[in-house]
């Protein structure tokens, strides 16, 4: 198994869907004072940060400092720790303040008043002003800065205006939920008298930003050096200086944590972490539900009733998708193939997730009610159908272990690897046969928007078809109710119809060495700053 | 002579400039950067907006003209990724990968003759034996778990060597051992057959019996002639080690070229993979300009073929 790509794929798939399907925005006015950088205790009074944390990293993903031009979703984790937005996403996945401290949603969802937080200072020293807060936008609009999803962000955004130096008018094209996540992970708030008339690349060669960590140098893509901001507004750190240090093969994170060369290594999916789980002098630090996997029927995808093949046919009755799930042990998965750092899923709704309720019964594992499903469908022999899916991200024996579970009950399987490119793309596309084997990142199924309604637009199968129709209220409003009312419709979808088969709750594990006391990983890490601020050494 | 290394220089740039329409072509053919860049669910707009940023919509003819104009005046372009300049990143990692291939070669090659040569003037001594298990472990172990219990040993265990990184001396030693320890071993073995070879010959026997020194016969006398056959298995070696810098360079995170080309690959990097062939292929192609012009001074009958 590959690890460098694991990483990176999941990352991206992170960035990909949380870009598009998380959203924003429940409230409408936001309480006052709370914190975004939440610190989980108390803070530590005036003592000064000290010591040095070395975080080994597999890759610094593209090197791009600027969250603008975030391409992998790995320059979150520094790009974070240096910038901060408007709102952010709180560890329980509900959109708190950040740089604002309030906003207000007015005329339908036509204009977002920000109010900004008082006495906050950019790294050189300067103080926030509403003047920054729309030439950080307006850079982000423009030509100047190459970004991946500009043009969403123009499509949402059509002019910004300051009432006075706190308050930060948008007026918007569109009520699309998904705005405050795509903005505060693209659109870092800058210091204009810094940057104005600058080339846009003076960003990634001289990042100010407002965030707890200030930039001290780089060494190429190998590392980035930071240092506590301690005129931060909520926390500074407690530790001093923060390396992360690319170590793209595991085996070598491992030996380096052991040796004591780096505090932290990311094993996530590496059969190491058996090793660090049996180490005493190791700690692990878990981001809980950082994505769910999934098994999804291609049916799913499939835009023309053309495109349905024999391998297909059976996954558009509802008994048969019941079935197929009924003959999976999630328990075993989670526990066996990976580790204990996984739990059995309810559905692709995750925990963190509007809609998602703890008390709504587990899936189960019955493979005798599974071959009464089939033989109800009209399959009492089973039939032939394909799994495509890719090695990335996924413990070794995982899909021989569904192969053999679903030849239990009498579905014959064929197993078969894609390595495309464009494997998402051409997943998406229903050119798959059968199913599909998936990873989606949280919080991907939190609040649709227009990427997710992509996703079933012009689904000509039940339900997805219903799917489609919810998501597409859904990722058109921006009121809390209509909100809630969709996720409460898709959740009973999920349950009644089991449009796809969701198989366990990911966590995202990270190996702490001797040094290291305590890091609260957010959940969804992958796109919630990664609270490297809040890691705290042995004796602070 | 002057007409011939005109007339070879000519050929190396004609080569060149195929190498760079087939890059170019090739590497476009491998995918659209706007797929692995981009998130799956970024909309058909949000996609053209970055290609057209970066003149991926254009014409692939004017692309390559684009692309030919700048690069005659040194310019291959920035990285999709990390907007460096893609030759700056190229030379960077290259000047890091020869001074790996540099120290490794040095070790090999000295620790190789030191051990062929004992072998061969003490047969079935303590550095024969030694050395033949040393051989057949180089040439059989896998250089990643080479690397790996190397790490396990020095750095968990003994703490006294740097798991990665590039930097002192000590940072060397681990990445040339796991390196060079194939080629120390090749090289041992043709060090002692040679060895052996020529202290068989007469000239050889003629110095022992006229009571020449045992040192300067080694040294002076066989160690010359030997030295034939070591400087082709040198040669020979020196590119295998530049290509098998790519495993280490990534067991060690090594920033050198091996693991510049592969990151770029796998995020469809045009711009720097592009730059990385192109100077793969002029280096190659200056070895051998180097090479002809050498032979041709060495043999006039080249320059008038």
């Amino acid at each position: 198994m590959s690890y460098k790509r694991p990483w990176k794929l999941f990352m991206s798939i992170a960035i990909v869907t949380a870009l598009a399907l998380t959203s924003a925005c429940a409230s409408q006015q936001a309480p006052e004072p709370a914190p975004t950088q939440p610190p989980t205790e108390a803070p530590a009074g005036p003592a000064k940060p000290s010591g040095k944390v070395v975080i080994g990293m597999p890759t610094l993903g593209s090197g791009f400092i600027d969250p603008m031009q975030l391409r992998t979703g790995m320059e979150a984790v520094f790009g974070k720790a240096m910038f901060e937005s408007l709102v952010i996403r709180d560890d329980a996945g509900k959109l708190a303040p950040q740089l604002a401290t309030s906003w207000e949603i007015g005329n339908g969802g036509k204009t977002i008043t920000f109010t900004l937080r008082k006495g906050v200072k950019f790294h050189d020293g300067s103080e926030l002003a509403a003047d920054d807060v729309k030439w950080s936008v307006e850079r982000a609009l423009g030509p100047d800065v190459t970004s991946v999803l500009k043009a969403t962000l123009q499509g949402m955004i059509g002019s910004v205006e300051v009432a006075d130096s706190s308050t930060v008018r948008f007026n918007m094209k569109t009520t699309d939920p998904t705005f405050f996540d795509i903005f505060h992970l693209l659109v870092p708030i800058l210091p204009k008298e810094a940057y104005e008339g600058k080339p846009a690349s003076a960003v990634n060669d001289q990042p100010i930003g407002t965030g707890p960590w200030k930039y001290v140098s780089r060494n190429g893509n190998d590392s980035v050096f930071m240092t506590a901001f301690e005129d931060h507004w909520a926390q500074a750190p407690s530790v001093k200086d923060l390396e992360l240090r690319v170590i793209p093969d595991p085996a070598t994170q491992w030996a380096a944590l052991r040796s004591g060369e780096i505090d932290l290594a990311y094993l996530t999916g590496s059969p190491l972490i058996a090793e660090a789980i049996n180490d005493p002098t190791m700690k692990l630090f878990k981001g809980k539900g950082a994505g769910v996997v999934t098994v999804n029927p291609n049916v799913q995808f499939i835009k023309s009733a053309a495109d349905m093949t024999d391998l297909d046919q059976p996954f558009l009755d509802a008994r048969v998708r019941q079935a197929m799930s009924l003959a999976l042990d999630r328990k075993q998965i989670a526990e066996t193939l990976y580790l204990g750092n996984a739990s059995p899923a309810k559905y692709t709704l995750l925990p963190t997730s509007r809609g998602y309720r703890a008390s709504d019964p587990d899936p189960g594992y019955d493979p005798a009610r599974a071959r009464q499903l089939l033989a109800e469908a009209g399959y009492p022999s089973g039939f032939r159908t394909e799994l495509h899916y890719t090695e990335v991200g996924l413990p070794a024996g995982l899909v021989e272990l569904m192969q053999a579970a679903w030849k239990a009950i009498g579905v014959d399987v064929k197993l078969v690897k894609a390595s495309d490119p464009d494997w998402i793309m051409k997943l998406l596309a229903g050119k798959y046969p059968g199913m599909v084997l998936n990873i989606i990142p949280a919080p991907s199924m939190f609040e649709p928007g227009p990427g997710q309604a992509s996703l079933y637009a012009g689904a000509i199968n039940p339900p997805y078809d219903r799917i489609s129709a919810v998501i597409g209220k859904w990722s058109n409003t921006l009121d809390e109710a209509g909100m809630n009312a969709a996720a409460e419709e898709l959740r009973k979808i999920y349950l009644e119809e089991m449009p796809d088969l969701a198989v366990v709750y990911l966590d995202a594990v990270w190996v702490g060495g001797p040094r290291v006391d305590a890091w609260p990983i957010p959940p969804a890490p992958s796109v919630n700053p990664m609270n490297t601020h809040l890691i705290k050494l042995k004796g602070q | 002579m002057q007409r011939y290394i005109l007339k070879r220089l000519g050929q190396s740039l004609l080569t060149l400039l195929g190498i760079s329409i087939l890059v170019f072509v090739l590497i476009r053919l491998t995918g659209d950067p706007s797929v692995t860049m981009l998130p799956a669910d970024a909309t058909p707009a949000d996609r053209a907006l970055f290609r057209h940023e970066l003149g991926l919509d254009r014409p692939i003819t004017t692309q390559y003209g684009i692309f030919l104009s700048n690069a005659l005046r040194g310019n291959l372009g920035n990285s999709l990724m990390g907007g460096q300049p893609a030759l700056h990143m190229v030379m960077t990692a290259l000047g890091n990968t020869l001074r790996l291939v540099a120290f490794t070669l040095v070790l090999s090659v000295a620790a190789g003759m030191l051990i062929g040569i004992g072998s061969a003037v003490r047969p079935h001594g303590f550095l024969d034996r030694f050395g033949c298990y040393l051989t057949i472990l180089g040439q059989s172990a896998p250089a990643f778990w080479v690397g790996i219990m190397l790490m396990l040993l020095f750095s968990v265990k003994l703490r006294v060597l740097p798991t990665s990184g590039m930097g002192g001396l000590t940072t060397y030693l681990m990445p040339a051992f796991t390196l060079g320890w194939f080629s120390m071993a090749a090289i041992t073995r043709v060090a002692k057959s040679a060895m052996l070879a020529v202290l068989d010959s007469d000239y050889i026997k003629m110095a022992w019996a006229l009571g020449t020194p045992h040192r300067q016969i080694v040294f002076k006398y066989a160690l010359r002639n030997a030295a034939i056959p070591l400087l082709t298995m040198t040669g020979i070696q020196l590119i295998g080690l530049i290509g098998g810098t790519v495993l280490v360079e990534s067991v060690f995170a090594w920033p050198g070229l091996g693991r510049l080309a592969v990151t770029s690959v796998s995020y469809s990097d045009f711009t720097v993979l592009q730059a990385f062939v192109l100077v793969y292929a002029g280096l190659v192609a200056v070895i051998n300009l180097v090479v002809d012009v050498l032979y041709a001074y060495l043999d006039p009958r080249v320059r008038f073929e």
